[in-house]
């Protein structure tokens, strides 16, 4: 379980100030919900903590590490990463299995190939969440909804202490939705990490996170508890 | 036995240099880097005439040009606001027109500068062939070594970053083994006709395979094949290698392209859905 720490983070891009003056502090094992418009700074704020972005400005600290150049690769390998759906070249030569295996590349090293047990957890976390049928189909010729399945299964596959969901379910069903829910819900109480969930439907929120942060324009306006929850 | 000599370092040279750039090709074409080996071939070729224009060798000047453009093209796509193909295209711009301008600075007959545009597979000297072994042992190295980490690089750069992959160090790598495997094949095959090589092999291979082992197999076998058949053709008509060698791998993609699974499979499964 890890904690995480964010002093006066700002980021500019361009001439654009996307991020200003951010502070909060999580937790180990909380569930945070980062709610707010489309362009308010969500996706940004949730890059900021596995480092695929770095402040111009402040400071980002996971469990006493504080994140840099030298430090970001440590933080990655234990961060779970499920982004927003993307565009997908249907023709890409990758299959949906090589794409939930991948999450553990960077911890693998050199010369090291997924064996028979990493493929039969691949398959058991697919068959978890419905999309098993398209274990050995190429990823680009999935659905979105299934792309989305796959990315949930490939951020579990990982097995990270710190869980960043980005818009996870804007392309599935109903159905589908409450029963990851539901997943994401029995695996944090077994594994206690710590999750941040970005979303623009607050009910999505109000059903997975202890807390939530309303973020506009690039700051955050307000932040609330959420009981009953993680 | 100098006729001997000449002849296994021809054929030496074909598998060489055909799987070299068949194996960086299958890289370069699924990750969108096509217009790399147009780019580098001409970045070798003017590394070339300097060398010659300097009396320094050509070769160890390609080498020298290839890996400074390589050197350069990573950073733009990087930290400027351009793609990598709007990148690509100004770097081989800077040297087609590098190139001209240095052409007619080799005083005297121009013929040892154009040998490197055109290449000539008959020629190749021991210190050529000991050369494209070492860079096609490289070439096989990094894939071998890099192979899991190259799958997620080529399916999404972010996420290979987010996943803790060295994702930059790769992808330069795979610049500069790009411009190694250019340099190293360009007197064999010519600056002209090398991307032929690098693009025709791998993209014969994508209509067969979304497996990406089998992507480098088949490519590797094309690119041998499109080697040892332009040479075969050279030996026969009696002309230079180069054209045939590209025609070669010409003709294998249109083969793969006719013969492809994935069309038939597509072709099917639009049928399904109209019925």
């Amino acid at each position: 379980m890890k904690s995480v720490i964010i002093e006066n983070a700002s980021v500019i891009r361009g001439n654009k100030l996307i991020l200003e003056d951010i502070s909060f502090s999580v937790k180990p094992g909380e569930c945070i919900g980062i709610y707010g418009s489309n362009g308010a700074g969500k996706t940004t704020l949730l890059t900021l903590i596995n480092g695929l972005l770095f402040c111009k400005k402040g400071r980002v600290i996971i469990d006493n590490i504080v994140l840099s150049q030298k430090t970001v690769r440590q933080i990655r390998i234990i961060t779970g990463y499920v982004p927003q759906n993307f565009e997908v070249d249907p023709r890409i030569p990758i299959l949906s299995k090589t794409v939930v295996l991948s999450s553990c590349y960077g911890r693998m090293g050199l010369f090291r190939f997924p064996d028979q047990s990493m493929l039969e957890k691949a398959y058991g976390l697919m068959k978890k969440l419905d999309v098993e049928n398209v274990f050995n189909r190429p990823f680009g010729q999935v659905s979105g909804g299934e792309r989305q399945k796959i990315m949930i299964a490939r951020a579990m596959m990982q097995e990270p202490e710190i869980l960043l969901l980005d818009e996870p379910f804007s392309s599935v069903s109903h159905t589908s939705k409450e029963k990851i829910i539901e997943i994401i819900k029995n695996w944090h109480k077994e594994k206690g990490l710590t999750i941040f969930l970005v979303s623009h439907e607050k009910d999505t929120i109000e059903k997975l996170c202890s807390r939530v942060f309303h973020i506009d324009n690039g700051r955050i306006t307000s932040q609330e508890a959420l009981h009953g929850n993680l | 036995m100098e006729i001997y000599n000449f002849m296994v370092y021809s054929w030496l040279a074909a598998v060489l240099t055909g799987l070299a750039c068949s194996l960086i090709g299958v890289i370069v074409v699924t990750m969108g880097l096509s217009f790399i080996g147009v780019c580098m071939s001409h970045a070798a070729f003017a590394g070339a005439l300097i060398g010659i224009i300097l009396h320094i060798n050509p070769v160890v000047c390609s080498f020298i040009f290839c890996f400074v453009v390589a050197g350069i093209l990573g950073p733009i796509s990087d930290r400027s606001e351009i793609k990598t193909d709007t990148s690509l295209g100004i770097m081989f711009s800077s040297s087609l027109g590098l190139s001209f301008l240095f052409l007619p600075m080799i005083p005297g007959s121009k013929s040892e500068g154009l040998r490197f545009l055109w290449g000539n597979i008959l020629t190749v000297s021991h210190s050529d062939i000991l050369i494209v072994g070492i860079v096609c042992l490289l070439v096989l190295g990094f894939v071998i070594a890099f192979f899991k980490e190259i799958q997620i690089l080529i399916f999404n750069r972010t996420l290979a970053l987010a996943s803790g992959i060295p994702a930059k160090i790769i992808y330069y790598m795979v610049l500069f083994l790009s411009g190694a495997a250019t340099t190293a094949s360009i007197k064999a095959v010519g600056g002209l006709l090398v991307f032929s090589l690098i693009i025709n092999p791998a993209a014969a291979a994508y209509q067969l395979t979304y497996d990406m082992k089998k992507l480098f197999l088949f490519s590797s076998i094309f690119g041998i094949l499109s080697g040892c058949a332009g040479l075969l053709i050279a030996f026969w008509l009696n002309i230079p290698a180069g054209a045939p060698i590209a025609l070669s791998s010409v003709a294998i993609f249109i083969l793969s392209t006719v013969f492809s699974p994935k069309r038939r499979t597509h072709a099917k499964a639009q049928t399904r859905i109209l019925q």
